[in-house]
């Protein structure tokens, strides 16, 4: 991983392709590789969508190791959706193959003059850009189907579906994942849209004849990757809850604590939780013949996925996560599992975020183009998207656009983007995470990862309801360390509850690049993406009005527990203060 | 009514499973505190309450000090293993983000002096499920007629001659 693939879309005759050495991007991985060339390159009040703007794709800097749960790839641009710089991360297997093929970046540039779709393709004899107008207005499944023939079952894939063709703002990049079906995603922000304005349908990476990236320090990066794994498997969420039942586990605790948005964030619960839980959706798939345990790359521990077949014993999605069926389900107001498992189908084969177009869905019911609990209106509603049609253009450009066309007041978004689903007026926490987000609202933009371990910022006593605002900045924090990693996020719940699987980490690290960081290095690492991404957002424009949750949030009680977001501007504002 | 008495032999049926997901009543002593319902009244390990009953809400209220939690006549306990995500770290009892939630968390009360046997309804999730469910159906548990037979239709379950003869009114005691 020495070396950077530059790609100019958008020279007269051919697009350029260079490989250059890391430069002043070296020791950089992930999310702190995307943050820092859209920082550095991309003038911040660039158009998304034009030339100016810049899709960085980036292997963690664990990824194409033997080390476990590294299989995270990020891709970074400034946002269609948003407007603000985006990292948005995908398992599957691009994050490994591109890693071992030796790139740690893949910088797309420019724009073509002509309207040609290219693909490329990378393996061990270097690179190639090619024409493919053939493949033109095709969804994942087909494409990835018809670039399996064309090269092999041993490629995995990065490419668009016609959501990203038509540079809509829910538009994903897809990547394949063990069985070669594009089922992961790089899913918020609209970076799909930003691949589709590059001309570029498809990236196939075959790293057949590529070695496993070889550490300095073998014997203590093994010694130090034993020790993490060993961590993850005795932990009862990484080793026990997330392999049983996924992340649609939280389905059930979400909707009992009252903070599981139903019917468009108007109420707290829902009466159909328990049908589409992660336990019925385990018993499901088992009946089926599918799997409730799965993982979505090589070298994943915790499996927390799944495979989901039809009523005939047919694939037909994976297992669908919790947001997914959260945003196709309760926030519609749907307690069929088979509608949201189709709904997922239909998202990953366009090509679309599947909370952004659940958000969507569920924006336009409200406004009274669909009743709530109508699962065959949702299905369509997606369906428009896939067709193209005006409708479906606006549902495809995201909730805030589809809320302003419908004119509704109930839009939940923070700077363009879609709340995840869990009400902040039951959390406010999460909350004060979706508001100040360098992403806009985003659950993964502050994890659980040990603050009272990485003591950023200082100890946080957890019973003091200001301490919200600290706990916030800290998780922002190591969060954006962990998205450099390349290090699945659900590594974060054996993190915080055992210190030696944090330190186990950092020794991998140390062994692998022959450094000595500690805990606090780590720290200052996601310190300073998160630095450098709030300088972007500053300069495209935002500030601290732009930090807030909808007015909604603060005027409308939702039940059972009749509460309101609480946390004032004020503190809001001290997020970013350390 | 006294309850129709249902005798099972085993726990393993997904038709328990998902009974004992939506939430089932079970006598218990009603004032007492939910550490000392599960471990006094449905004889649950202190070890397994400790270690493996993560996150508990008590009328949708997520406990964090369940030693001096009331479960009252009527009240909805549910408990779950330890969850992941961000929000599911902030719903865990006790734990370091418990801030997260302050505004929902149930606050401790002082002890009743009394107790009364009483009923309260009682969910169980995921890892949980399972492994509760033989505590539970020994203790017993009382589903109403109507939705055991619903239940039963859904999943396609048999559940014998003696339900045929349930009316709308009439529960059911289901024990081991």
């Amino acid at each position: 991983m020495d070396k950077i693939l530059r790609i100019n879309m958008g020279p007269d005759g051919a697009p350029s392709v260079k490989e250059e050495g890391l430069g002043d991007y070296a020791g950089l991985g992930g999310r702190g590789m995307t943050s820092s060339v859209i920082g550095k390159e991309v003038p911040a009040d660039s158009h998304p969508l034009g030339a100016e703007n810049k899709l960085v794709i980036s292997p963690g800097l664990l990824s194409g190791t033997a080390a476990a749960m590294s299989g995270r790839i990020s891709v970074g641009c400034k946002s269609p959706l948003t407007g603000t710089i985006k990292e948005s991360n995908a398992g599957g297997q691009a994050a490994q193959v591109m890693a071992r093929l030796g790139y740690a970046a893949i910088i797309l540039e420019g724009k073509p003059k002509a309207d040609t779709l290219y693909k490329l393709i990378i393996n061990k004899d270097g690179v190639k850009l090619e024409e493919d107008n053939s493949l033109k207005l095709l969804n994942n499944y087909e494409l990835v189907d018809k670039l399996k023939e064309a090269y092999g079952e041993k490629i995995t894939c990065m490419t668009i579906g016609s959501a990203g063709e038509r540079k809509l703002g829910s538009a994903t990049i897809a990547v394949t994942d063990m069985e070669v079906r594009p089922t992961r995603h790089c899913g918020r922000g609209g970076t799909g849209a930003v691949m589709g304005a590059k001309g570029l349908k498809a990236i196939i990476f075959d790293d057949s004849g590529m070695k496993m990236r070889a550490p300095k320090d073998p014997e203590a990066f093994k010694a130090a990757n034993k020790r993490f794994v060993e961590g993850l498997r005795k932990h009862p969420v990484t080793g026990e809850g997330l392999p049983a039942y996924g992340t649609n586990v939280l389905t059930n605790v979400l909707s009992e604590a009252g903070g599981y948005p139903t019917n468009n964030f108007s109420k707290g619960t829902f009466e159909g939780a328990s049908k589409i839980s992660g336990e019925a959706q385990a018993e499901l798939e088992t009946q089926r013949g599918g799997s409730a345990t799965h993982g979505c790359h090589r070298g994943c521990i915790i499996r927390c996925s799944g495979t989901f077949n039809d009523k005939n014993g047919r694939f037909l999605t994976k297992q669908p996560e919790y947001e997914t069926v959260w945003a196709h389900g309760g926030n519609c107001g749907i307690d069929d599992l088979d509608a949201i498992a189709m709904m997922d189908r239909l998202d990953d084969d366009y090509g679309l975020d599947t909370i952004e177009m659940g958000a969507s869905v569920a924006v336009a019911m409200d406004a009274g183009i669909a009743k709530f609990g109508d699962a065959e209106a949702a299905i369509n509603l997606v369906k428009e998207v896939g067709k193209g049609t005006e409708l479906g253009r606006i549902l495809g450009s995201g909730a805030a656009v589809t809320g302003r066309v419908f004119g509704v007041e109930r839009i939940p978004v923070v700077k363009g983007q879609a709340m995840p689903a869990y009400d902040p007026r039951a959390v406010q926490g999460i909350g004060v995470t979706y508001a100040t987000s360098t992403m806009g609202a985003d659950h993964t933009a502050g994890y659980a990862v040990a603050t009272n371990i990485l003591k950023v910022g200082g100890d946080v006593d957890p019973l003091k309801p200001e301490g919200q605002v600290e706990l916030s900045r800290n998780l922002q924090v190591a969060t954006a360390a962990v998205d450099a990693t390349g290090m699945c996020l659900f590594i974060a719940f054996a993190v915080l509850d055992q210190p030696d699987t944090f330190q186990a980490l950092i020794d991998m690290l140390n062994a692998f690049y022959g450094l000595e960081m500690t805990a606090d290095d780590v720290s200052e690492l996601g310190k300073k993406i998160l630095k450098e991404e709030r300088e972007f957002n500053k300069r495209a424009g935002f500030t601290a009005e732009h930090d807030r949750l909808p007015r909604f949030f603060i005027t409308e009680p939702v039940a059972p527990h009749n509460v309101t977001f609480q946390v004032s501007d004020k503190e809001l504002d001290n997020l970013f203060n350390w | 009514m006294e309850p129709f008495v249902l005798t099972l032999e085993s726990t393993d049926s997904p038709f328990i499973f998902s009974l004992l997901q939506e939430g089932v009543t079970v006598r218990v002593r009603a004032g007492c505190s939910v550490k000392d319902i599960l471990c006094n009244d449905l004889h649950i390990a202190p070890e397994y309450v400790e270690e493996r009953i993560k996150t508990v809400f008590l009328n949708n209220r997520p406990v964090d000090d369940y030693e001096n939690a009331l479960v009252r006549e009527g009240d909805r306990l549910a408990l779950s293993a330890a969850m992941p995500g961000l929000v599911g770290a902030t719903l865990r009892r006790g734990g370091v983000l418990s801030a997260f939630r302050s505004s929902i968390t149930h606050l401790s009360e002082e002890q009743c002096e009394s107790f009364a046997q009483g009923e309260v309804t009682i969910k169980l999730f995921n890892l949980l499920v399972r492994e509760m469910a033989a505590p539970l159906l020994t203790h017993g548990i009382i589903v109403e007629g109507e939705r055991l037979c619903r239940m039963a239709s859904d999943l396609n379950i048999d559940t014998g001659e003696p339900l045929d003869a349930l009316g709308p009114d009439h529960r059911v005691l289901i024990r081991l």
